[in-house]
């Protein structure tokens, strides 16, 4: 049999052909090791951790409703800490678990500084449920309720941003990641893994099928974000923020759009608009360092 | 009334052949009713529809659980128990397959098969197999003339895809093979079953253990297969950390691939910094 001999994630699980959040998993979870129970939510990774009677994950996995991830987290730590084991908690959920209806019970649990490692797969929409928009969804994107056209308005409002929200809260250990990046993710990983306290990463999760591109251009598309410098790398460790990679010479943004079908109503104009945005922005970067500042207008 | 089972997959089009059905019907002054069952929409996973047709009104909202006639669109999902469940003694099962396929069912049945996957491989480079399923299930079914079918499939899509989708029809319609199909007496055994029976061999517990295949032999999923070329690998690991469903790894003669459960996403192909996989045509 060609593979290891005990993986963490089984193969032939229900996820898509060229699912991000199944590879974000696989490299999360062999990162982290056998020693850790993990907490999903209703999420693609959710539906895809059990297909009963079989189980992907090979570590203990803990389901829960929608909303409750860090809510379980902060109970089994208790728990833990009353049972004296020692294991990592690792809380695995999708954006729309994260960014909108889990937001409350996660920055609860930040703020009463439980020890967990909160992943935040991001494919930027509800995807197990067929590509409705979430907070995260970026400005422009088609999704099924936002289908633009007659149909109506395609997304107006611009992405919600998770990492600088949770920043807020003056966590310990933040970082953003991209399975383009396998390295920086598991050293990310194992960092979160050591700080006591909460800890929080948030990672590009592409979607073949929601955002409509060929399932062989999964990780590809997440580099070309990066290679952008749309989707930035960063963590920030007790206070210090750094930025772990700045593209050299950025790619067209037109790069990371166009290949994909929820953007394909996006005209030149549009592109123009969107690389002179991220242009400015790595202008300022440039010259003042990285900063989590939050702008004033939500433009 | 006529009640019919569709099982597919997510993104085999399923539910648009019972939609195209039910408008035929429709045009014919009949009742229809056309309607997935919700659940995960993940490409891949397995999805039913329902179609229900009667000359009076239809109030049944429920899905259907004793079919007059099943359709599969992929013969893998045969494995599971619940596909040819409740289905009517003399009824019909149509499935995607190249030979009579290997199924046990509780009463006699009429099977119909059809080579859908290469016919639509050979039209659309990829696995839709929805139309060519349609005309073979019409034809032996009898519900939709030929020439009603043709017309319901060129009025559901856009002109550019329509003669193709035609003409899948049209060869399922000419090429689909029937056969009477015994009761076996394993199946006979497992009458009265629920879909849930198999919950009896599990403790009353919602738990689930870890084992490989959670949704079936995957590889089936594939629309072409990952071709290693030995001599030009470097052994630099990149298509085993990028592979999603961690099927590829490392050994000393190479790169080698579990095929079992490859689904054929094309990632380590693209990712391969020096062109050592690439993807080939399905068993070549
Ligand atoms: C309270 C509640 N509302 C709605 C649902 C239905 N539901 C299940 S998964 C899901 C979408 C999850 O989206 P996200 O967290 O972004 O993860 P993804 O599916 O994209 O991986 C929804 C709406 C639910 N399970 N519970």
């Amino acid at each position: 049999m060609a593979r290891n001999e005990t993986p963490l994630v089984m193969p032939g699980n229900s996820s898509c052909a060229g699912c991000g959040a199944v590879l974000i998993a696989r490299l999360v979870t062999e990162a982290i090791g056998p020693n850790q129970i993990m907490v999903i939510p209703a999420c693609c990774m959710g539906a895809v951790a059990t297909s009963f009677p079989k189980a992907t994950f090979n570590v203990p996995v803990l389901r829960t409703a929608f909303a409750s991830t860090a809510s379980f987290l902060t109970g089994l730590e208790a728990s833990a800490k009353a049972k004296g084991q020692e294991v990592t908690l690792v809380g695995f959920a999708g954006d729309g678990a994260t960014v909108d209806i889990g937001l409350a019970a996660l920055s609860g649990a930040i703020e009463r500084g439980h020890s967990f490692v909160y992943i935040c797969y991001d494919n930027e929409g509800y995807m197990n449920t067929g590509f409705q928009r979430s907070g995260s969804t970026p400005r422009g994107a088609q999704t099924s309720t936002t289908p633009g056209g007659a149909l109506g308005r395609y997304k107006a409002e611009p992405r919600k941003d998770i990492a600088k929200i949770v920043a807020a809260h003056g966590i310990p250990y933040l970082a953003t990641a991209s399975p383009a990046y396998p390295a920086d993710l598991t050293r990310k990983v194992e960092r979160a893994v050591a700080v006591k306290g909460p800890t929080f990463l948030h990672i590009m999760s592409p979607c073949p099928l929601g955002w409509g591109f060929p399932s062989a251009n999964s990780v590809e598309l997440a580099r070309t974000a990066v290679e952008s410098g749309l989707w930035k790398l960063y963590e920030l460790d007790h206070g210090v923020l750094r930025l772990s990679l700045s593209p050299k010479k950025r790619k067209p943004v037109k790069e990371f759009f166009a290949p994909q079908s929820r953007f394909a109503h996006l005209s030149d104009d549009v592109y123009e608009e969107l690389q002179r945005a991220v242009d400015e922005e790595w202008t300022t970067i440039e010259k003042e360092g990285f900063s989590l500042r939050c702008e004033t207008s939500r433009a | 009334m006529k009640e019919v089972r569709i099982h597919g997959r997510g993104g085999q089009g399923g539910l648009t052949a019972a939609r195209i059905v039910a408008n035929a019907m429709l045009k014919d002054g009949k009742n229809a009713q056309a309607f997935p069952e919700f659940g995960p929409e993940r490409r891949g996973a397995p999805v039913r529809s329902y179609l229900r047709i009667d000359d009076r009104p239809i109030l049944l909202r429920t899905p259907v659980t004793a079919p007059d006639a099943v359709v599969v669109m992929d013969a893998t999902l045969l494995e599971r128990r619940d596909t040819v469940l409740g289905i009517k003694p003399g009824g019909l099962l149509v499935v995607n397959a190249r030979e009579c396929p290997k199924v046990a069912v509780s009463v006699a049945v009429r099977i119909a098969w059809v080579d859908a996957m290469g016919i639509s491989a050979s039209l659309f480079g990829r696995q839709i197999p929805n139309t060519a399923m349609l005309g073979a299930w019409c034809r032996v079914d009898g519900i939709v003339g030929q020439a009603a079918m043709e017309t319901a499939i060129r009025e559901w899509f856009p002109a550019k895809h329509a003669e193709k989708n035609v003409e899948a029809a049209r060869r399922a319609w000419d090429s689909v093979q029937v056969a009477d199909l015994a009761a076996s007496a394993t199946a006979e055994a497992a009458k009265g079953e629920t879909a849930f029976a198999y919950l009896d061999d599990y403790p009353i517990v919602a738990t689930a253990y870890p084992g490989e295949g959670g949704a079936g032999r995957t590889g089936s999923w594939r629309v072409t297969d990952p071709v290693v070329d030995s001599e030009r690998c470097v052994r630099c690991g990149r298509c085993v950390t990028a592979c999603p469903e961690g099927v590829v790894v490392l050994t000393e003669d190479g790169v080698t691939i579990d095929l079992m459960y490859c689904k054929g996403c094309g990632i380590c192909a693209l990712e391969c910094p020096v062109k050592a996989i690439r993807s080939g045509e399905v068993g070549a």
